[in-house]
């Protein structure tokens, strides 16, 4: 005869009494509980009842272009051999505070250079 | 209700059959011709793996724009690194798991920029939700299949990103524990725990929903 569970035991096994893992006299203890409390029996109604309706939602299915975007960018990648360069400014960033001053000593230096006699 | 039973789902544990061990003799010999470079294993790769990525996206976005790009990014990382891929997990759980760390940067990134690209992020499930509940009951059983979808897809997106993946990935995908602690790296206790509290949130959500 199997132990007389508590509520809040009771309650603890609803997610293996949900997936169908528990043993058999565990759930049969857990049956035996909810035969005769009507406020866990309610609970486990609520709480199977949920389970089983996101388990029977509708899957959503990939557009139909999706492979194709997806075999596009990997043949790109693989013919311009350009793997991650895409992704380089995200690991390898310059200071605006030292591009800025930069840009601008270019622009003087090719001004000078082409000014010059 | 009867307490056994009741959402007949297959049962863990039971020995390795025939039919798993000829998929996973499959994903190895896939597995070889992707390291070989073979495009069309990659292309078979994608199209084997795209519906449920696309649908685990889906359900921790709530935005099927942002899905699309996310699971073209998920598999362009994948092809990047697929020489990092140790073969002990499954190639699912592999894309999964690639798909959970982007799934959880871009929810970051959508949260700092107040919204997704599409109107579906947010307030469009809301606006969804709102009109099919509105309108006025009748027979049509796609009307109530799609009432059905926006009311779980709403309740699903009420909870935290963590809790929200564990359903997709159990309760949705139908993904075994095992490959559950794979994929979010948790402790298998913690995953149990955090999903028992999420469906009982979930249920009520939908319990006040409906009231």
């Amino acid at each position: 005869m199997p132990a007389q569970l508590s509520h809040r035991e009771t309650k603890a096994l609803f997610i293996a009494l949900a997936d169908e893992e528990l043993p058999a006299d565990k759930a049969q203890a857990v049956r035996s509980h909810l035969d005769g409390c009507g406020e866990c029996a309610q609970g486990w109604q609520r709480y199977s009842a949920t389970v089983l309706r996101v388990r029977n939602v509708e899957k959503q299915k990939a557009p139909p272009a999706l492979a194709s975007m997806v075999m596009t960018r990997v043949k790109r990648q693989r013919r311009f051999g350009l793997k991650r360069l895409h992704q380089m400014h995200a690991h390898y960033r310059l200071p605006v505070e030292i591009l800025i001053p930069l840009l601008i000593a270019a622009a003087v230096g090719a001004f000078l250079i082409m000014s010059a006699p | 209700m009867s307490s056994s039973g009741v959402l007949g789902m297959e049962t863990e544990g039971t020995p390795v059959s025939a039919e798993a061990e000829a998929a996973a003799r499959e994903e190895r010999l896939l597995l070889a011709r992707l390291r070989r470079g073979d495009p069309g294993a990659f292309e078979s790769l994608v199209n084997t793996h795209q519906d449920r990525l696309y649908d685990f996206c889906v359900r921790m976005l709530g935005d099927r724009e942002e899905a699309n790009d996310l699971v073209q990014d998920v598999f362009v990382s994948a092809h990047q690194n697929l020489s990092r891929f140790r073969e002990d997990s499954k190639l699912s759980t592999w894309l999964f798991r690639i798909g959970k760390n982007h799934c959880i940067n871009r929810l970051k990134y959508l949260k700092r920029r107040g919204r997704g690209r599409s109107e579906e992020y947010g307030e469009q499930s809301e606006g969804a939700l709102a009109e099919l509940l509105g309108s006025p009951p009748g027979p049509d059983a796609a009307l109530e299949s799609a009432r059905e979808q926006a009311r779980v897809q709403w309740a699903i997106s009420q909870l935290d990103p963590d809790a929200r993946m564990l359903v997709a990935l159990r309760d949705i995908e139908g993904l075994s524990y095992e490959e559950i602690v794979d994929i979010t790296e948790l402790a298998l206790g913690t995953v149990k725990s955090r999903l028992h509290r999420a469906r009982e949130k979930l249920a009520d959500l939908l319990g006040r929903l409906e009231e």
